[in-house]
């Protein structure tokens, strides 16, 4: 007899450890949704000033290099990445990473694609954050021809779209394990506004 | 959308995914890109085609070659 039951290649809650919910087999992306209002005076200024920080290694190399960049007006924000980089570790069970703290100002990838890598961290911090297909939504067979976004996108007004402030974590391409499907997923478009966005990605190295 | 120059790739690289493209990386990827057996070398292959994962690893060659000048 054939299976349709509908399964939820997605998890959210506003508690951190529902992105433990992302080595579930069926789920692509978990998202930690939360209230970051006590950061804004901080993520203000990153924003504005144009940050562009990169850095790669453990945890501590990371922080230790961040420390500079982001202290000058306060700890909240310093803290905040510390607890998600602790947790992308203990998610990953890794121990080396790549992070990416920048002020955006122009468009990223804006075709819907999957990622080359096992997991990423996003949050978007201030401005639109990232959009994303649910299994059901997705025409894997134009994705795999690399067909516009038009193609891939079953119903346009089902795009999902993070807030600001949201962790996701999503799973790539290369994620351990048997036919793990990667979450479809591209950048907001911010050129034609004129927005802003402060975003943080941490990648296994 | 899938580059099909050097320029484009690199533009692909820096501006739209924010990534260094450092010798670090370039090597980095040419090691996992150049073993055939790779799991992820498999996937990349599946998904974009072998002409680009040649491309690839055509570029990110020129990328070593550059830095090494």
């Amino acid at each position: 007899m054939q299976n349709n039951a509908i399964v939820k290649s997605w998890h959210s809650g506003q508690d951190m450890s529902v992105l433990n919910s992302i080595h579930l087999f069926d789920v692509n992306v978990s998202i930690y949704e939360r209230d970051i209002s006590k950061l804004e005076a901080e993520l203000q200024y990153l924003l504005e000033q144009g940050i562009d920080f990169r850095s790669s290694g453990s945890t501590s190399d990371i922080l230790n290099a961040l420390k500079e960049e982001v202290q000058s007006n306060g700890n909240g924000v310093l803290q905040d990445i510390r607890v998600l980089l602790e947790c992308f570790r203990d998610l990953s069970k890794l121990d080396s990473f790549r992070l990416f703290l920048a002020t955006v100002q122009s468009d990223m990838c804006r075709r819907f694609h999957t990622d080359m890598n096992d997991l990423r961290l996003l949050c978007t911090y201030c401005g639109p954050g990232t959009l994303w297909l649910d299994e059901g939504n997705v025409n894997r067979e134009a994705l795999t021809a690399l067909e516009p976004n038009e193609k891939i996108v079953i119903d346009e007004s089902k795009i999902k779209q993070a807030s600001a402030g949201d962790v996701l974590v999503l799973k790539g391409e290369v994620y351990p394990g048997m036919n793990a499907k990667a979450v479809v997923h591209r950048s907001p478009s911010i050129k034609s506004n004129s927005t802003k966005r402060l975003i943080l990605r941490i990648d296994t190295n | 959308m899938i580059p099909h120059t050097f320029e484009a790739w690199k533009s692909c690289i820096i501006n739209d995914c924010k990534i260094d493209l450092t010798l670090e990386f370039a090597q980095k990827r040419l090691s996992v890109y150049t073993d055939k057996n790779n799991a992820e070398t498999k996937k990349f292959a599946a998904l974009y085609g072998e002409q680009h994962l040649y491309n690839v690893i055509t570029w990110l060659n020129m990328v070593l070659n550059q830095g090494q000048r």
